[in-house]
């Protein structure tokens, strides 16, 4: 069993921005996800994608999502139980 | 396969004609969660329920073929059997439940107007309210000058569409009318979609929204303006609308600054002074909610919008300046919108059974939409020079665009406009909100945003000062 990656995250992320942000781009970057220009409306697809994929539940008013750039996602979806 | 209708070819000035429309399928299903909100809106409201009507104007004379008559006729047929929506009815049956009809086949009227001004004929258009069992929901007019249609003019009944759907229709009525085609449609139709509702997965995502609503109608205060403070003007409700020039320059400024959306920062600056000003120490405030964000839905020409809930916690502490709200509002709006998907039937059981439980009616009468559609990242942009947020300033309007008999909120504030400017309209029950105060909470939202960009944040503190009158 293993558990969702950075490459695997990434994917998800610029999925859900239509590929406006994108997989490189993601996978360089420290800072949060909403400094690289993922809207409002990326946010709730990504949320949808999260749980639909790992059957998981986000809260999206856990400021770690904000915050914490893509690491921290990978992190906040491995904490909710989410394994591929 | 039968054979293709004949489109009408003449048109006499003023008389409908009736175009021919066939080919779809046809059912009966219940009410989607974003239909059944929008009936309770349009009851609540009736007789005055015209004030839900979509219009949307059209231009076709200014490029390409001209287009006459057959062409623009052969495109509405086209555009009725694409769109189920339009070919719906809402019945209610003896028993008072409410469904809806969908139809294969029917006639819709054009009217065509010789000369007419458009923005005339769609004041007539949306002017009056929908039979919704008997009419379509939807009224077309053209105008014809020098032998060519110029103008098609629509009317939409808020039942077969939102903000976002009529972007679409118009879009696919351009696309019909100049090729002939609007390429593939969207996979969802508001009939399936209400069966997915209805089915047991649905059930769950109306129950996962609700448990935060519930958790909102719990803390909240009972209302946002519960004091009467004046004699209704008449008639009683007011819109006020405020142009500005600036607004759109620091609503981006403080988005990126702050990496938060425009959005967010004009409802956090209207929820803190509705807050500040009653001395609440949270505001509650109804967004509406597109419900797009699934990519099977984002085309589809049907009201998927519905409130949403934001509760923004005013803190303890009154030296927070107004840009220290943002952090903790944009979550909680995006968490409200997230929750947006509910059947209002259910929605309205849990107010009910909180308010009793609190022991008073728990309502916000209190909402918000953002009606811009665009969804972009605020692009950051040359902090202007010191001069140029006052000049700006210099040319902002305020007046009243309307009034209306009866509208069910207290507060409603709606956005619209573009990078160039922004109207912010609140429209506002007279008895709570005297004309004086509605212009002063348009000038105060216009204060709070432009200062915190581009001068001083004010404080929680200051900011009942931003709403004294000022001539």
């Amino acid at each position: 069993m293993s558990v969702p990656g950075r490459q695997h995250l990434a994917e998800l992320v610029s999925r859900a921005t239509d590929h406006t942000v994108g997989v490189d781009e993601l996978l360089a970057s420290t800072e949060p996800l909403t400094a690289l220009g993922v809207s409002s409306l990326s946010l709730l697809r990504l949320a949808d994608a999260l749980e639909a994929e790992f059957g998981i539940v986000i809260d999206l008013a856990d400021r770690t999502l904000y915050t914490a750039g893509l690491d921290g996602l990978v992190t906040l979806v491995r904490d909710l139980g989410a394994s591929v | 396969m039968t054979a293709p209708l004949t489109a009408p070819r003449t048109a006499p000035a003023g008389e409908p004609l009736p175009v021919p429309f066939t080919g779809g399928r046809a059912g009966e299903a219940p009410l989607t969660w974003g239909q059944r909100a929008i009936w309770h809106a349009i009851r609540r409201t009736a007789p005055n329920d015209h004030y839900f009507n979509l219009g949307r104007v059209l231009p076709l004379a200014d490029r390409g073929t001209p287009v006459d008559v057959p062409r623009l006729t052969t495109a509405l047929t086209a555009l009725m059997e694409r769109h189920e929506s339009l070919r719906t009815r809402v019945v209610t049956d003896y028993e008072g439940d409410t469904r809806q009809q969908l139809h294969a086949t029917g006639t819709i009227d054009l009217t065509v107007h010789d000369d007419a001004h458009p923005d005339a004929l769609l004041t007539e258009l949306v002017g009056r309210r929908f039979d919704y069992a008997e009419e379509w929901p939807v009224r077309f007019a053209a105008v014809r000058s020098g032998g060519r249609i110029t103008h098609v003019v629509l009317a939409l009944c808020h039942l077969a569409s939102d903000g976002h759907g009529a972007e679409v229709l118009v879009r696919d009525l351009r696309l019909l009318v100049r090729r002939g085609s609007a390429g593939p449609a969207c996979p969802d139709t508001p009939y399936d979609l209400a069966h997915r509702q209805h089915s047991p997965a649905g059930r769950r995502t109306s129950a996962a929204s609700l448990a935060l609503w519930e958790r909102g109608l719990r803390e909240v205060p009972p209302t946002m303006f519960a004091r009467p403070v004046a004699e209704p003007s008449t008639p009683r409700w007011w819109q006020g609308r405020l142009v500005s020039a600036a607004l759109p320059r620091a609503v981006d400024a403080l988005a990126a600054r702050h990496r938060v959306s425009g959005s967010t920062v004009l409802l956090t600056a209207a929820a803190a002074l509705v807050a500040a000003s009653q001395g609440h120490p949270a505001a509650a405030v109804m967004p509406i909610a597109g419900n797009r964000a699934g990519a099977d839905r984002h085309n589809l020409v049907s009201t998927l919008s519905q409130d949403a809930l934001f509760v923004l916690r005013m803190p303890d502490d009154p030296a927070t300046t107004f840009t220290g709200l943002l952090a903790d509002a944009w979550p909680a709006a995006l968490a409200g919108y997230r929750a947006a998907s509910y059947d209002p039937a259910d929605c309205d059981a849990l107010r009910e059974r909180v308010s009793r439980e609190r022991g008073t009616e728990i309502h916000p009468y209190c909402c918000f939409n953002d009606m811009r559609l665009v969804d972009r990242p605020p692009t950051a942009r040359p902090a202007p020079d010191a001069a140029e947020p006052a000049e700006l300033r210099s040319r902002t309007t305020l007046d009243f665009a309307s009034k209306e008999e009866l509208v069910a909120c207290r507060y409603c504030v709606h956005v619209s406009g573009d990078s160039t400017a922004l109207t912010v309209t609140l429209m506002a029950d007279t008895v709570y909100l005297p004309p004086p105060a509605i212009h002063a909470q348009l000038r105060a939202i216009e204060e709070v945003v432009v200062s915190s960009a581009f001068g001083t944040p004010p404080t929680l503190a200051q900011l009942p000062d931003l709403l004294e009158d000022r001539p």
